[in-house]
């Protein structure tokens, strides 16, 4: 898909473990390979089920060699983040999926008959992934509004690395979905640029700064790419401050949308006083105003 | 006695945020279950003794904390997926076991 040769672009090897423990309802990365339960049966089934969630797993080791992001706090549900959109990526690209046609939920395959329950997590719509009596509400945030300030303890899950991850997960969704066809041809490949643009501190803000400068890097300034990364990141409460370089006011929608008329409309007769002293200054340097200047002197 | 199990992060992390931990009475448990699930904390309570807790690399790994209190006693025992002594792997195999049975 990006033309990368493994986890670390050498060839490694990869090695995933099954069938791990008795009824382990869990798959991790361990820092040199996967690992995969089977499920108690009751919450959720085989983990090696969904292939989302094995890529997901892989694109942990991605980060790792890449961006190598923190896992706690904002970096860490970054590095959460990506692992959902290429776990989904995969997916996708598995099935000949459009974006419109995916139905961006992670580990679909693992849960049960006997909890209602639809994914671990849903990029389309994080916080809807489930709501039943035993697991409670999918508490996964969408917009930096409902960030979830958390400890980094296990128990707050590091920070709430795959809480706050509902955040980016759901901009990647928006910029795929905004652009349409395959979502790992254009989204995707301004993630994994972004990526590895990216380094072991990165919080939201940077990154959304960072994808709106790839886009551009890769598709052009005002590009329909750039703009709907743009788009995406204030849709979800992140105001990127790598403004596209064309088209301010028509990227933006919603109640932002007068702000930013108002400030394109500044810029345009700022750049009028600066033409009109720029022509006050040429014809002060005329060989006209030179002469008339010598011979007062 | 009671002995609790709260577990954390791993795929599943949200399910667990505010998930109340697991609770048994000691107590209340057969003869011979009380003696296999002492016997298990035991050797646990002495590997934890001997062994530091280890830090696990990577990620989504799932935390597991059991909690001893009662009859003089009070027990934290802590690790995760990662790098799991084996001691406390049996006990948390006896535990979970339990409480999947006793729902």
């Amino acid at each position: 898909m990006f033309k990368r040769n493994s986890i670390d672009d050498k060839g490694m090897r990869l090695n995933g473990y099954v069938h791990r423990g008795i009824d382990f309802n869990n798959a991790f990365w361990d820092g040199e390979g996967m690992v995969f339960g089977d499920g108690d049966g009751a919450m959720f089934t085989d983990f090696t089920l969904s292939l989302d969630v094995i890529a997901h797993e892989l694109s942990h080791g991605v980060t790792e060699f890449t961006a190598n992001l923190e896992y706690h706090h904002q970096s860490g549900a970054l590095n959460e983040s990506m692992s959902d959109v290429f776990g989904s990526l995969v997916k996708q690209w598995s099935l000949k999926q459009t974006a419109d046609e995916a139905d961006w939920l992670i580990g679909a395959e693992v849960t049960t008959p006997a909890i209602k329950m639809d994914a671990l997590r849903s990029l389309k719509a994080p916080g809807t992934a489930f709501n039943n009596a035993i697991m409670g509400k999918d508490p996964q945030p969408a917009h930096m509004k409902q960030f979830l300030k958390l400890p980094n303890t296990e128990e707050g899950d590091n920070g709430g690395v795959h809480i706050n991850s509902g955040i980016p997960n759901k901009a990647f969704f928006l910029v795929a979905t905004a652009i349409g066809g395959h979502a790992w041809d254009d989204a995707g490949q301004i993630w994994y640029d972004s990526l590895r643009a990216s380094n072991p501190k990165t919080q939201f803000q940077e990154f959304a700064d960072t994808t709106v400068v790839q886009a551009e890097k890769r598709f052009g300034a005002g590009s329909m790419q750039q703009q709907a990364v743009f788009d995406a990141w204030n849709q979800v409460g992140l105001k990127p401050t790598k403004i596209p370089s064309s088209a301010i006011a028509s990227a933006v929608r919603g109640t932002d949308a007068d702000a930013f008329g108002s400030l394109t409309k500044q810029i345009a007769a700022l750049s009028a006083e600066v033409d009109a002293l720029t022509r006050k200054v040429k014809g002060l340097e005329s060989p006209r105003s030179a002469k008339k200047s010598a011979r007062s002197k | 006695m009671k002995i609790s199990l709260a577990t954390s992060g791993g795929q599943a992390a949200g399910v667990y945020l505010r998930k109340p931990p697991l609770v048994l009475e000691v107590e209340k448990l057969a003869a011979g279950e009380r003696a296999e699930l002492l016997h298990r904390l035991d050797a646990a309570a002495a590997e934890a003794k001997s062994q530091p807790a280890l830090q696990g690399r990577g990620a989504d790994l799932m935390s597991y904390t059991i909690t001893v209190e009662g009859d003089d006693r009070s027990v934290v025992l802590k690790q995760s997926d990662a790098r799991m002594p084996v001691a406390f792997a049996k006990l948390l195999d006896w535990l979970q076991a339990h409480f999947r049975a006793n729902k």
